[in-house]
């Protein structure tokens, strides 16, 4: 059963991968007939018979419960907020699910809480083809977020910069002794008292994003990483 | 709804930390509070265009053509030419614009260049008389927003200077007068008279803080908007205030200063880049290399 | 033997075989795609055939408003296909022409099977094309560039889409028709397809075929089709071919 481009190779929408049928098919890939196409720009991943491809390309994050979203409020009403999360869909928080306890719009404004413009830390509780996602930002780690810097990332790069069994973010965590957060609709929480730091961690987080699709890529970031707080510790 | 909310929502906290920045001087791609972006131009790309021109000015892109045609000329003014500016900001350069007729803002743009072209007598529209009381030139001025990355104002105003100094008359031969017959002979080309280049300025207020040239994250919190424009005597020419905020008197008065001082630099690029480089078909080479480099300092 | 024919004293095919601009009949202008061109848009591509300049800008998918028009199992796909005012010989005035809204129905109906419309339900996916110049071609060009644009946000597709214009002059097959073989030639035949499934999404033709040229037309068709699909593969695959390069 042949396969016709290598493992890494770059294809396009389209492109003829293999042929058989007993090729398990996992994302960015599906069948006609014997033939197995890409569905995206990407890259290709063969592995044993598995077949998959990652977009290079796209900025839309696709909902999926459990995940972890950083998002933007944009719209509010008295018992919930709508919330940006870079998906097709808008998502919603309702404000029982922020506190932890049922709200009486009757008796506090939910702008007490959060506002338009606010940011918001959550995990995707419930979406599926009919409805738009729900979102929950009670409990460890979830809430508003008033500090630090927020940047944005592709979403579909995210696997990239958190690297194999999220090797990649724990070096950068190891060396920068920084305060990381990768949400996976593709933002970047950085805290750091550290202004130096800071940029050091958005330039190796851009030139992840730029050649996510390279091989060796987590050992260049540790060299560029330790190279550079070594001669900021210098002077 | 999202559909009602015409400005994209930026995060407090992205707020906050340009506000800060700005009140120590700092903007976001590092220029200075009274810098412009980098103003690149591309001349007369469109060849079925009598005059076209590709701006770029940072990474907001607009590409403005001129056809023109003979016409009756306004009564009022039976021996001028006439000249028409019009904006079309389609969705194709930001998602907060609409399919459909212009927007309030597409058409106070129009207006602004209009008026500074108009008042700075940038036309010899007395020269585009083809026979005087019954037939002159129409020039339309068409400005396509291409990319909105903020600024579209100053973008539109150096494109149409830009095309005007590109563009051409065809030669006519006028065949009988009385029935208004003309022959428009295409090959034969005299460029559009012109006697002036105005430059515009356009300032956002965020806070207490005056910028020049915003980019479209600082036109999203900017509370009011000030463009000047300047001619080439030194006057100011034109000014316009816009959005919802306002300017305190000093403000108004540094802007000035601001325009006067700069003035002739921003000619000077301008005029720069029309004389050097390469048009037509050649000039797609340049137009190309925006893909996946808009990031590129030129 | 090769006939000479003029139309309004205009020579559309001299005795050497040459078209009205120097090709011979199977060959096409220059061409050239790049992709990415704007911030703004999701994705988005520049397509130049020769003189005809068109870019194309895709958002989404993003929700669909109102949502009464929303589909519950699928995206829905909307074209806009523009003429720029000063991209044609008169000036054309803005207000959309009953050939743009034509035009803008047949594109989106070739790049629908394409599209996997059904990861998206109730959304809508925006495709925006300008033509900036025109000169014979730009129906086939702006579908060319909406598949770049589309791949270039991210959308999954089956496949990329792929056109071209062919025809007649006199008893001469051409291929890629500029405006002066668009108006007075015999036969335009502008087709589109996505060479990953075989199947034809756009197919239209003005003008007069005999039967014999017609079967003939296709085949010219489908085999110049799949050398533009060469350049479209390589205009999306640009970017990162050339960052593994400079990495060696």
């Amino acid at each position: 059963m042949p396969i016709f481009i290598k493992n890494m190779e770059i294809v396009v929408p389209g492109e003829l991968i293999a042929q058989g049928k007993n090729y398990r098919l996992l994302e960015g890939v599906y069948q006609l007939d014997d033939n197995i196409y890409s569905q995206y720009l990407g890259i290709l991943y063969v592995r044993e018979n598995s077949i998959r491809v990652v977009p290079l390309q796209g900025n839309f994050y696709i909902p999926k419960i459990g995940d972890t979203v950083i998002g933007i409020v944009i719209d509010y009403n008295p018992v919930s907020w709508t919330i940006d999360i870079r998906a097709p869909y808008l998502a919603r928080l309702d404000a029982s699910d922020f506190l932890g306890k049922p709200i009486d719009p009757n008796k506090e404004k939910i702008t007490k809480y959060m506002d338009i413009g606010d940011v918001v830390i959550a995990k995707v509780a419930v979406t599926d083809r009919a409805t738009n996602p729900q979102l929950v930002a009670h409990g460890k780690g979830l809430g508003k977020i008033n500090r630090g810097k927020i940047i944005a990332v592709p979403p579909k790069k995210v696997p990239r910069i958190l690297g194999k069994n999220r090797s990649m973010i724990k070096m950068i965590r190891e060396i920068t002794q920084a305060e990381i957060k990768v949400s996976n609709n593709g933002y970047v929480w950085i805290i750091s008292d550290n202004k130096t730091i800071e940029s050091l961690i958005i330039s190796a987080i851009q030139k992840i994003i730029m050649e996510a699709h390279l091989p060796g890529l987590t050992e260049k970031i540790r060299d560029m990483l330790s190279r550079q707080i070594k001669n900021q510790k210098n002077n | 709804m999202i559909s009602e909310i015409r400005k994209e929502i930026l995060s407090n906290i992205e707020k906050e930390m340009i506000i800060n920045r700005l009140t120590k001087g700092e903007r976001e791609d590092g220029r200075g509070l009274f810098d412009f972006r980098n103003i690149n131009i591309i001349p007369a790309p469109v060849e079925k265009a009598e005059g076209s021109a590709f701006v770029n000015l940072g990474k907001t892109k607009v590409l403005v053509g001129i056809k023109v045609s003979p016409a009756s000329p306004f009564p009022d003014t039976p021996n001028e030419g006439i000249f028409v500016i019009n904006t079309e900001f389609s969705p194709v350069a930001s998602p907060l614009f609409e399919l459909g007729p212009p927007s309030e803002y597409a058409i106070e743009v129009a207006r602004i260049v209009d008026r500074i072209i108009r008042s700075s007598e940038m036309i010899k529209l007395e020269e585009l008389a083809i026979i005087p009381g019954e037939l002159v030139w129409m020039i339309n001025i068409d400005v396509y927003a291409i990319d909105d990355n903020g600024n579209l104002i100053d973008a539109s105003l150096i494109g149409a200077l830009a095309a005007l100094y590109v563009g051409y008359l065809p030669r006519v031969e006028i065949i009988d007068a009385d029935r208004k017959k003309i022959e428009i002979i295409k090959e034969e080309k005299r460029p559009i008279p012109l006697k002036d280049m105005p430059v515009s300025f356009t300032f956002a207020k965020i806070k207490d803080i005056l910028l020049l040239d915003p980019t479209r994250v600082e036109e999203n919190i900017m509370d009011a908007r000030l463009t000047l424009a300047i001619n080439n005597n030194g006057e100011i020419c034109s000014v316009q205030k816009g959005e919802g905020g306002g300017f305190k008197l000093e403000d108004i008065l540094l802007a000035k200063d601001i325009a006067l001082k700069k003035a002739n630099d921003i000619r000077k690029i301008v005029n720069d880049q029309l004389v050097k480089k390469p048009r037509g078909e050649e000039a797609w080479n340049e137009i190309r290399g925006l893909s996946y480099g808009s990031n590129k300092k030129s | 033997m090769m006939v000479v024919l003029m139309k309004n004293n205009l020579i559309l095919f001299d005795e050497k075989g040459r078209r009205s601009d120097g090709r011979r009949w199977n060959e096409l202008r220059p061409v050239n795609m790049v992709v990415g061109v704007l911030e703004r848009a999701d994705g988005s591509a520049i397509v130049e055939t020769g003189r005809t300049k068109v870019l194309a800008a895709v958002y989404g998918p993003k929700e669909m408003y109102p949502k009464h028009l929303a589909m519950p199992d699928r995206a829905i796909l909307r074209v806009a296909y523009r003429m720029a005012s000063f991209s044609v010989e008169e000036r054309k005035k803005p207000h959309p022409s009953r050939r743009e809204i034509e035009l803008s129905k047949v594109i989106k109906e070739a790049l629908e099977p394409a599209i996997i419309l059904e990861d998206f339900p109730r959304t809508v996916i925006d495709v925006y094309i300008l033509v900036l110049q025109a000169d014979g071609g730009t129906r086939v060009a702006s579908i060319n560039a909406a598949s770049l644009a589309l791949a270039d946000a991210g959308i999954p597709m089956r496949g990329l889409v792929t056109a071209i214009a062919v025809g007649r002059l006199g008893n001469q097959i051409i291929v890629d028709l500029n405006d002066l073989e668009d108006k007075y030639g015999d036969a335009d035949m502008p087709i589109a397809y996505i060479p990953a499934t075989g199947e034809i999404t756009l197919f239209q033709m003005d003008g007069t075929m005999p039967p014999a040229m017609f079967d003939k037309c296709l085949e010219v068709a489908i085999e110049t089709l799949n050398k533009i699909h060469e350049f479209q593969k390589e205009a999306l695959k640009s970017k990162y071919i050339i960052t593994k390069k400079k990495m060696n």
